[in-house]
């Protein structure tokens, strides 16, 4: 049994999420990554794991390379505990081909002292890979 | 001795996800669509949608086709008023190739009266595709 939480605690929570991708992906501050993910934080990206800030960097700058303009905006979200999952629509541009694409994900965090310490993510990578070979 | 106290609302919720997950999947339980997914319910699974059970029992049927021996098992599970998520891992094996195959998904759901009226979905498709090719 978990005893009740303030309210404050999941709605600050689903801020450091919603921070995360306005900041990190709409924004590109790029910064953002050593500020909120942890130094031990995994992050589980389908098969593959990203550990700590830079692992996550190795991603975020593969994606950065491919595409721009990202637009991300949240569907729906909720929060328990000391977890938080956020289901969005990105919209970005395919740079090679300037093709607009529109894909959606999903990612759970766990928060502590403000910072993701792990993470699940799945996105719509067929989806993505059929807008390119229109 | 206490009596028990009744499960709350999100902990029914998350129930509700995971007897689906095992008996849809796990258990072949084709039945359980029909129990849990509301007439009106829309799951949108990336870009495809699929509105009522038997629009899902169509997807249910043609992945049924093609795999067999699903083990799904529960990763991390939260729920908050009428919403839950949980992300997963399904092994599963491809009747044409032989091959057994890995992948994760996660999926949220709105539920309203013990049956889903909403669900979002997103799963490793193309992980899927590129281990049985």
């Amino acid at each position: 049994m978990h005893a009740p939480q303030a309210q404050s605690t999941l709605e600050q929570n689903k801020q450091i999420l919603a921070r995360w991708f306005e900041e990190v992906w709409n924004q590109g501050h790029r910064e953002v990554i050593h500020k909120v993910f942890s130094a031990d934080a995994v992050f589980r990206d389908g098969k593959n794991i990203y550990r700590g800030p830079d692992g996550f960097c190795e991603f975020h700058d593969t994606m950065r390379k491919q595409f721009s303009n990202f637009s991300i905006k949240p569907i729906v979200g909720l929060a328990e505990h000391d977890l938080v999952c956020s289901h969005v629509s990105v919209e970005c541009e395919h740079i090679e081909s300037k093709t607009k694409v529109q894909f959606t994900a999903i990612a759970i965090v766990r928060v502590a002292n403000g910072q993701f310490t792990e993470a699940w993510q799945n996105w719509d990578q067929a989806g993505l890979a059929a807008q390119l070979a229109k | 001795m206490s009596t028990p106290q009744p499960q709350t609302t999100t902990e029914q919720n998350k129930q509700l996800v995971l007897r689906w997950f095992d008996e849809v999947w796990n258990q072949g339980r084709r039945q359980t669509i029909h129990d849990l997914f509301a007439p009106n319910a829309i799951l949108h699974d990336g870009q495809t949608h699929f509105k009522g059970p038997d629009e899902f029992c169509r997807f249910y049927d043609s992945l049924r086709a093609d795999f067999s021996d699903f083990r799904v098992t529960a990763g991390p599970c939260l729920a908050e008023d009428d919403l839950v998520c949980l992300h997963w891992t399904a092994e599963l094996h491809h009747n044409a190739s032989g091959k057994n195959v890995k992948i994760t998904g996660t999926t949220v759901a709105r539920v309203a009266n013990g049956q889903f009226i909403k669900a979002w979905q997103n799963y490793d498709e193309k992980a899927l595709a590129a281990q049985i090719s």
